[in-house]
Formats: C-alpha cells, sequence, structure tokens
C-alpha cells in the first residue's frame, strides 16, 4: 500500500512539475518578447494624434521591434504624451534628433511607433527624453485620398462614357473612322498601297544592296578609297588643292564683287563714265565732235597729199607698194 | 434542510413559489456555511496530505488524457475553423496570435473546467452520495475520522489546484495541435509559431487564466462536495447528485467567466 502511495505521490509531483514547467516557459517567452526583463529606458513622444495606439504596441527601430508603448497620457488639451519603454542597448542606436510617427505593422495590423531619422553628430538618447513626433498619415487620410481620387474617377468615367457615345453615334474622326464603312473600304485599299510600297521598297533596297556591293568590288573607287590608303591620300591631296582653289576663286570674286561696287559710284572714273548722265552727254558731244575732227582731218590729209611738199613722198611709197604686189604674184 | 425538502416530497404536497424563494435563500446559507467550514478545516491542523495527494493523482493525472486529447482536437478545429476568415483578407500569418489568444485567455481554462466538470464533479458528486446515503460518513464520524476534512477538503483541494495544471496542459496541447495545422498549410516554423503566438499575449492573460482555472477548481470541488455531501433519497439521490454537480458546476462555471473576463478587461 506504502509503494503504491509512493507512486502516485511522484506521479502528481511529476505532473504538477511539467506543468510548472510549461507555464514558466510561456511567461519567460512572454516576458522575453515583452522585453520584461531586460534593462530599459524610458523615451517620450507628443503626438496631436495616436490614431487608436493602445499601452503594449511595439516599438520598432530600422524594423525592428526595440520596446513597447508603457503608457499614454493626455498632455494639454488636445495633444497626447506617449511613454515607452526601449531596451537599453538598442538606445545606444537613437539620438537626440530622431523622430517617432505612428504607423501599423501591415495594412490592418496593429498600430507601432516607428523611430527613424537621427544623425551621429548629435548624442545619444537618455531615460526621460523627448523624441520629436511626425504627423503619420491615417487611415482618414487615405480614404480622403481615395474619395478624391473616386471623385477623379467619376469625372473620367463620364468623359468617357461621352467620347464612347460621340464615337458611337459616328462624330468625330474615330467615330467615322469606326463607323462610316467607305473610311474601312480606304483603310483597307491604304493597307493594300502600303502592301505594294513595302514591296518595291524591298526590291529597292535588294538593288541599292546590290550596288552597295558592287561598289565594294575591286576596282570602284568607293573600294579603293575604302581600301587603298594611297588612293585616299592623293584624294585628299586633291580635295586640299580644290578647297585652296575654291578659296582663291572666293578671294577673286570678292575683289570683283569690290570692283564691280566701285563701278557703281560716281567717286571714280568709270563709275562716273557708266552712271553719271552728264558725262555721257559730254562723252557723246565729244565722240561726235571727234567725229567731226577726224572726218575733216581726213579731208586735211587728202588735201596734203595733193600738196607740192608731201606729194614727192606719197608717189614714192606708191610705187613700193606696187613693187612688192608684184613680185609677189611673180613668185605665185 | 435537506430532510425538510424530502418530508416535502414525501407528502407530495405542492411547494409555492414563495416556498422555493425560501428554500434558494436557504440553500445559499447552507452553501455558505458549507464553504465557510471547507476554509477553516483546510487552514487548520491535521492535514490529510495522503488523502489529498490521492485525490490530486484521480483529478490530474487520471484526468490528463482525456484533457490532452481535448485540447488537441480544439487547437485542430479552431485554427482550422478560423484559416477561412483569415485567409479572406490575406492574413493567415495571424493564425498563431489568434489561436493563442483564443486559447489561452479563454478556451483552455474553459475546456478543462467543463471537463473536469463532467469527469471529476460527477465523480465527487456521485462517491460523496453514495457515501452519505449508505451512512459511511456518519460511521467516520463514529471511528473518530473528521469525515469533512477527509472527503471534502482533499478532494477540493485537489481539484483547486489540479485545474490551473491541467489548463497548462490543455493550453500547450492545443497550441501544439494549432501548430501542426499551421505548420501543414502555411509551412511555419515552430519558433515563428511560438513567436507569433506570444506576441499578443501578456503576463495578465496567463495569470488570469491561472486564477480563474483556479475558481473553476474550487468551484467544481466545492460544488461537487456539497451536493454529494447532502444526497439522499438512496441511490436515486446518488445519481441525482452526480448530474447536479455537472449542471450547477458548468452554470457556474459560466456566470465566473463573465465577471472574471470584466474584471480582467477592467484591469487591462
Amino acid at each position: 500500500m506504502k509503494k503504491i502511495f509512493i507512486s502516485r505521490g511522484m506521479i502528481v509531483g511529476i505532473f504538477i512539475f511539467l506543468g510548472l514547467i510549461i507555464f514558466l516557459t510561456a511567461v519567460f517567452t512572454i516576458g522575453n518578447q515583452q522585453k520584461a526583463f531586460e534593462k530599459t529606458v524610458t523615451i517620450k513622444v507628443i503626438f496631436d494624434d495616436v490614431n487608436g495606439l493602445q499601452p503594449g504596441n511595439n516599438v520598432w527601430l530600422s524594423g525592428v521591434k526595440i520596446g513597447t508603448v508603457k503608457k499614454i497620457n493626455f498632455h494639454g488639451n488636445t495633444q497626447v504624451e506617449i511613454i515607452m519603454n526601449i531596451d537599453r542597448a538598442a538606445s545606444r542606436h537613437i539620438q537626440r534628433n530622431a523622430m517617432a510617427k505612428i504607423s501599423s505593422d501591415g495594412f490592418i495590423g496593429n498600430k507601432i511607433v516607428v523611430i527613424y531619422g537621427g544623425t551621429n553628430e548629435a548624442e545619444n538618447i537618455n531615460s526621460g527624453d523627448y523624441l520629436q513626433s511626425e504627423k503619420s498619415t491615417g487611415t482618414d487620410d487615405i480614404l480622403s485620398t481615395l474619395q478624391k481620387n473616386n471623385i477623379n474617377l467619376l469625372a473620367i468615367t463620364d468623359n468617357l462614357k461621352i467620347v464612347s457615345e460621340k464615337i458611337k453615334d459616328g462624330k468625330g474622326t474615330l467615330g467615322k473612322l469606326i463607323n462610316d464603312p467607305s473610311m474601312s473600304d480606304n483603310i483597307r485599299l491604304a493597307l493594300i498601297h502600303l502592301k505594294t510600297a513595302a514591296v518595291s521598297s524591298e526590291q529597292a533596297t535588294a538593288k541599292i544592296n546590290s550596288l552597295v556591293s558592287r561598289l565594294d568590288n575591286n576596282g570602284t573607287l568607293i573600294h579603293e578609297l575604302t581600301t587603298d590608303t594611297s588612293v585616299y591620300a592623293n584624294f585628299k591631296n586633291t580635295i586640299a588643292r580644290l578647297r585652296t582653289t575654291s578659296e582663291t576663286i572666293s578671294d577673286f570674286a570678292d575683289s570683283l564683287k569690290k570692283t564691280s561696287g566701285s563701278l557703281n559710284k560716281n567717286d571714280n572714273a568709270v563709275g562716273l563714265l557708266l552712271h553719271d548722265k552728264e558725262v555721257a552727254s559730254d562723252l557723246k558731244e565729244i565722240t561726235k565732235n571727234l567725229n567731226t575732227s577726224s572726218r575733216k582731218l581726213d579731208e586735211d590729209l587728202k588735201a596734203l597729199q595733193h600738196n607740192f611738199l608731201l606729194r614727192k613722198y606719197f608717189r614714192k611709197k606708191e610705187k613700193q607698194e606696187k613693187a612688192k604686189q608684184d613680185s609677189s604674184k611673180i613668185k605665185l | 434542510m435537506a430532510k425538510d425538502i424530502r418530508m416535502d416530497q414525501q407528502d407530495g404536497q405542492a411547494k409555492t413559489f414563495g416556498d422555493r424563494i425560501m428554500d434558494f435563500f436557504a440553500s445559499l446559507f447552507d452553501i455558505y456555511k458549507f464553504i465557510a467550514r471547507f476554509c477553516k478545516e483546510a487552514f487548520t491542523a491535521p492535514f490529510e496530505f495522503r488523502e489529498t495527494i490521492r485525490q490530486c493523482f484521480n483529478v490530474g493525472y487520471k484526468s490528463l488524457a482525456i484533457i490532452t486529447l481535448t485540447g488537441f482536437i480544439t487547437g485542430i478545429v479552431f485554427t482550422k475553423q478560423s484559416r477561412p476568415s483569415l485567409s479572406e483578407f490575406g492574413a493567415t500569418s495571424w493564425l498563431p496570435s489568434l489561436i493563442s489568444i483564443a486559447l489561452i485567455r479563454a478556451l483552455a481554462p474553459l475546456i478543462t473546467a467543463l471537463i473536469a466538470a463532467g469527469k471529476i464533479g460527477s465523480n465527487i458528486g456521485a462517491e460523496l452520495g453514495s457515501m452519505n446515503v449508505t451512512e459511511q460518513i456518519d460511521a467516520m464520524e463514529v471511528s473518530g475520522t473528521n469525515p469533512f476534512r477527509f472527503l471534502v477538503v482533499s478532494r477540493v483541494l485537489a481539484t483547486t489546484f489540479m485545474l490551473p495544471v491541467l489548463m497548462v496542459y490543455a493550453g500547450f496541447i492545443g497550441l501544439m495541435g494549432a501548430f501542426l495545422n499551421v505548420h501543414q498549410n502555411e509551412l511555419t516554423s515552430f519558433t515563428t509559431f511560438i513567436h507569433d503566438a506570444f506576441t499578443r499575449i501578456s503576463f495578465l492573460d496567463i495569470f488570469a487564466s491561472v486564477f480563474k482555472s483556479l475558481a473553476y477548481g474550487f468551484t467544481i470541488g466545492i460544488t461537487g462536495c456539497f451536493l454529494g455531501y447532502k444526497a439522499s433519497q438512496g441511490t436515486v439521490g446518488v445519481g441525482r447528485a452526480a448530474n447536479s454537480t455537472v449542471v450547477a458546476s458548468m452554470f457556474l462555471i459560466f456566470i465566473e467567466e463573465m465577471v472574471i473576463v470584466q474584471i480582467v478587461n477592467y484591469m487591462r
């Protein structure tokens, strides 16, 4: 009987012991997750709106849980003060100029406090310090934006309705394109023409290819230019000379232009001759006088030939010319 | 009081509404006296250690199999039934925390208590009832043994302290069942499951559950002992005591659950 009692006592003891182990494991698991057994520092933030944040919600730094919200108090008339317990080890990574905002771990997840920012130049945060807060986008803001989008979407669909009705009624280019049967025939014809043009262009391309391949044969200029360096050098020299020649021609043309410009002016003799009417009339008069003078001079010279002083000379000259003519006839 | 009720029933006289009200208050006073006597006997020597250990063995160890099975099935079924609702939101990753909240906050203490009420409560009611109707309790008094200390205190202490242990087992086994189902469907690792499961559980939840189990255990023990200790009318009275123990215990458990949840939510 005693043996049975001991056995029962042991079994009950083991039973209770195992139950306690499970219980303590659960307690330590919860404590570990809530950082209940770790040294913490207290940080405070003041928000205008905490969007339903509750004590026990998590605090994240760079996506890592570093603490929990300990307490939420009203601050002043409208603001809310949040007191957070942060793991002391993690607090070394938070600077005094870091910011805090309310966020959520997922679209419909729990509210969390996200600490971000901060520069290395700033001091690390200490227990009791306040962090700056940033107003986060709440569900109401998102819904408000969505409402605006809905209104815009409604306007767009209304416009689309009008456009589709116009198209249905055959108004506008698109409506005619869809509703007018002749348009489809035209498009079909245009496509046939396009097809023909494509065939032609294909043939043209083939010919161009053939031409290019022929140009690339030995002995052709293009081939020599691209392959023979001496031909290329000669060609280059020729081009250089042509450039020099063209420059010379250009200079000559400039000079000619200047000369023609001078001719158009009255400040020189030729320009005066060309453009001054008085000079032209004077010149005409001079020419007329010269004609008259030369005619008279001719008469005078003829008269001189019959003068007794010069008559002998002219006769002698006639005789010499006559003799020259006779000798040339004899030679023939 | 029990003798008066028996006499009324034997005489076949119909009870008026006023009589029933008076009976109810008389029963309340009897229960109060019973609990007060328990408190007095429980904290005064000599203590019935051996009998208490034996009752712990009967209440705790012998109920382990059914509690394990029930907890395991509860975990699997609850997970299976919760998945479609969460998968509509693409939030099946919340299953571990949802199940752990449901199990640890409510299901584990409640299921353990209901199973214990059915198995242990009826056993205590029937056992003490049969001892009472066969006058074994009177014989114990004659032999110099304190029957209240030996029969009632040991059983109530055993149920009070074994229920929390059974609850812890039920919760653990339920979570394991849930893990099997979650792992099968979402391929979640054990570490991730445990981490997620305890994410939303606080010390208040776990201590509230332990407190609830203590209260349920005490309720089952005291109800079974009271109804069994007051049983009469032979074998019919024994059956009635066993049946009444189960019904009254479950009824009281649900009322206590409601009250404790309100208190815990106030403290949360």
